[in-house]
């Protein structure tokens, strides 16, 4: 069965959620890391319900929201999410409150919140949703597995509705113990030029609603996903072409290779190799925009979603010359030193 | 699509017992892990009970072969998920270096490696080495790591019902084709973290728990990993291996009622439960034994109480929480509980309830307070967890 | 009395992150849980909490507190006849 991709929404350091902009007026980080551009949530979500949750929760609900209303669906058939680090801000809290008061009146606020599913759980509390009902957290390959799992359901039940989404928050303190682990840079203002070690950190949600059912909400489809693609033989090209043979694809109809090049220059150069197969297709980055997280690749599959809804490609994702008049076929390829290579291959419905 | 899943291995830790031959030989002898903190540095050592694994990280390390000089590379979530996944593996035969077989590893835990986290963030001199520690991804990895296994690893992070839900992910790669055969389970460690956030909740039992008796207090905390092997037919005959059970069917559902407690009528346990028993195509009467999820609050055993006999009525099963053996493992519970279900198949025995006194009077049901020998064909295992996730598997003969 | 009972509405929307609720806004006899002001089990054991860091006031069995906390009044009340006790 076919998977399509109906709506798509995304909270990040730029201005993405409910916005007729395909980012344009972009901002910077104000400080050495981004942050996301909250809406004003009490426009989405019932104050009485707002009180309780952390920031990652909010941006979790507000797209959900959003892209449910959009597709015009009132209960997903299963709701999936993927996290690298889930309710940070809360474990935090907590964690603080444990050492600050020698482990003594402890507010339960915190501790409940900081379960990884309470995103998850608040959605389907807001929506009564009984259905299934999974995240998954395995660092950088969170969302690739959420998608996965979504993609299995929609093979194996028919007429369904799935609201997916990828989603990591970073706070004051997460951020500096980044920075003194070594795994951060500064900002600067062409974080692909310089050839240092980091990258910088962020933060961002990206949530979709998928579906197996042919109708004029389809924007995209969902080709294929392959993820622990090693190259340690050097065979990565073989199991990418596996891939592209299974799904009916060539090397030339890929339109655009989106790569999740963060500005480490050492893992960056883990692009390279793919980069040089499609030569001839639009290379995009976009990890300069919204920082780099456990799954940010969400953001990479929302502009391939944005991309065929408007056939307009932000200058500001480009990173060569390439142009092609219509874009039919979408590469997604991100890499992580402990998770290798993943692809998501998206078409034009 | 290959559609039979099957059991061919299975692996241990916790309080009961070191590896799966120990905890049978307590499950068998009503012999409970349950007693005071030994290991864990915590304020409130001499107040509570848990089910804790008697062995420091040293040891623990000591059982993998691996050098003391490895202590900081490993949280206790690691080694726990190590030494358990690495039995199930031993136990069921499988090359994980199969070029035509694919092994993933699906494993699930609730806070990771935070029992290392809680103890050096104080430390605001140190480099903070345990970022790479911490997150859920981490013990997986290290099982990984120690095994072999790159096909595919992903964690399952949904509170207390992990466990269940790594084996449903696990069943669907396998089912699909994506890899042949999987190591499915949970992992989690004693934590500060998990202990004072149960405490303060005001969920806990200061004495030993009491699943689904009048007077439960509520729960102990436990600690350990248990684990599966899962494969499909196709593997099963390349490897011409007998295996020791099969799954029948699972569901996963969402209460959405409350972000902690359970809905009166245990809606979201009564459809999980429901759909397993649909898929797997039994008659409600062939389940032979339930394991519970049983964790002696007053809330989770009313509503689940509620449940099962919305599901069977009149027909209930034998049904058990071994919870006062282990106490509740968190992202291990599930796992630990796969294993006991299996076990109970292969052993043709239903394990007992301990500590159970007297019904709840809403319920007017008893669990099987002494030790079985059955013919036990199918069991269904349960596992609820926080956010209302509530998932339920049917392993059978 | 009064004063605590401001006191205790003001604290109360601290802890449990009312923001968009004045303290002239929370009833004083009228239910807290339930259809009132609609806290949960949760904001139970938060107000358990508070009790216990403002007040020195210890609730050992979270049943005990649903009495207590009814409302603004029976917290006050509670509050004012333990504190002499001690």
């Amino acid at each position: 069965m076919n998977v399509f991709i109906n709506s798509t929404e995304a909270i990040t350091a730029q201005n993405t959620f409910d916005s007729n902009e395909f980012l344009r007026n972009l901002k910077k980080p104000e400080k050495n890391y981004f942050t996301c551009l909250n809406p004003n949530y009490k426009n989405y979500i019932n104050p009485k319900l707002l009180r309780r949750m952390s920031k990652i929760v909010r941006m979790g609900v507000a797209c959900s929201i959003q892209v449910l209303q959009k597709a015009n669906i009132e209960q997903p058939d299963a709701i999936i999410i993927g996290t690298g680090l889930g309710c940070i801000d809360d474990t935090i809290k907590f964690l603080n409150q444990i050492i600050e008061n020698d482990e003594s009146l402890l507010n339960p606020t915190p501790f409940i919140q900081s379960t990884h599913n309470t995103v998850s759980g608040q959605i389907a509390l807001l929506l009564t949703c009984k259905n299934y009902n999974f995240t998954f957290s395995q660092q950088a390959a969170s969302f690739e597995t959420a998608l996965i799992d979504a993609f299995l359901m929609l093979q194996e039940k028919n007429e369904s509705n799935i609201l997916l989404g990828g989603l990591d928050e970073i706070t004051e303190t997460s951020y500096s113990l980044m920075e003194k682990v070594g795994c951060t840079k500064v900002p600067v203002d062409d974080i692909f030029t310089t050839k240092t070690k980091g990258y910088i950190p962020g933060e961002g949600a990206g949530f979709f609603t998928l579906s197996n059912i042919v109708s004029e909400k389809n924007i995209a489809c969902l080709k294929g996903v392959s993820v622990f693609n090693n190259d340690n033989n050097g065979n990565l090209l073989e199991d990418l072409q596996a891939l592209f043979s299974k799904n009916n694809v060539s090397i030339a109809d890929i339109d655009v290779l989106i790569s999740g090049m963060n500005g480490d220059f050492y893992e960056d150069r883990n692009y390279s190799s793919i980069q040089k197969v499609f030569q001839t297709s639009i290379h995009l980055a976009y990890k300069h925009l919204i920082g780099e997280f456990d799954t940010a690749s969400c953001f990479a599959m929302y502009i391939g979603t944005k991309i065929f809804q408007s056939q307009i490609i932000p200058e500001a994702l480009k990173i060569n010359g390439t142009k092609r008049n219509f874009i039919k076929n979408i590469l997604i390829h991100n890499y992580n030193n402990e998770h290798k290579h993943s692809f998501i291959i998206l078409s034009k419905c | 699509m290959q559609k039979d899943i099957f059991v061919t291995g299975v692996g241990i830790i916790s309080a009961i017992g070191n590896n799966t031959e120990q905890c049978f030989e307590s499950l068998r002898n009503k012999k409970s892990g349950l007693g005071s903190i030994e290991i864990l540095q915590t304020k409130h050592k001499d107040k509570i009970k848990v089910g804790e694994v008697k062995l420091t990280n040293y040891q623990l390390l000591d059982i993998l072969g691996l050098s003391h000089s490895q202590i900081k590379k490993y949280s206790r979530t690691s080694l726990l998920g190590i030494i358990a996944s690495n039995e199930a593996v031993n136990n069921s035969g499988i090359d994980v270096k199969d070029e035509e077989l694919k092994t993933g590893l699906i494993s699930a835990t609730t806070v990771g490696g935070m029992d290392k986290t809680e103890i050096e963030i104080a430390d605001q001199k140190a480099t903070p080495d345990f970022l790479l520690t911490h997150p859920c991804g981490d013990s997986t990895n290290k099982i990984c790591d120690y095994i072999g296994i790159d096909a595919y690893r992903t964690t399952i992070s949904t509170a207390c019902s992990s466990g269940n839900n790594a084996i449903i992910h696990g069943i669907k790669l396998i089912r699909h084709g994506i890899i042949d055969r999987a190591i499915v389970g949970g992992v989690d460690a004693l934590s500060k973290f998990t202990l004072n956030g149960f405490n303060s909740l005001m969920i806990l039992d200061k004495e030993f728990c009491k699943p689904f008796d009048k007077n439960r207090m509520g729960l102990n905390l436990g600690e350990g990993a248990g684990f599966l092997v899962i494969e499909s037919e196709k593997s099963l005959k390349k490897r011409r291996k007998q295996a020791i059970c099969k799954i029948l069917g699972y569901a996963n559902a969402n209460d959405a009622y409350h972000q902690t407690a359970s809905s009166p009528e245990g809606e979201g346990a009564f459809i999980a439960m429901s759909a397993a028993l649909k898929m797997s195509n039994l008659q409600y009467n062939e389940i032979d034994y339930i394991n519970a999820h049983g964790t002696a609050t007053p809330n989770n055993d009313l509503s689940e109480g509620l449940a099962i006999k919305r599901v069977f009525e009149e027909k209930l099963p034998k049904f058990s929480s071994t919870k006062a053996y282990t106490g509740h493992g968190l992202g291990a519970a599930a796992g630990i509980e796969a294993v006991f279900s299996v076990l109970s198949i292969q052993k043709g025995m239903i394990f007992p309830n301990l500590n159970f006194e007297s019904v709840i009077p809403e319920l007017n049901i008893r669990p099987q307070t002494e030790l079985k020998e059955a013919n036990v064909r199918n069991v269904l295992s349960n596992s609820f967890g926080f956010g209302g996730n509530n998932s339920s598997i049917i392993f059978s003969k | 009395m009064n004063e605590l009972f401001e006191n205790l509405k003001i604290q109360l929307i601290e802890l449990l992150n009312l923001e968009d609720i004045e303290s002239d806004e929370i009833g004083t006899v009228e239910p807290l849980f339930g259809d009132g002001l609609g806290l949960d089990s949760i904001d139970a054991l938060e107000i358990i909490v508070l009790l216990e860091k403002e007040y020195g006031l210890k609730i050992e069995n979270p049943k005990d507190g649903k009495e207590i906390m009814y409302s603004i009044e029976t917290l006050g009340k509670f509050i004012t006849k333990n504190q002499e006790r001690k």
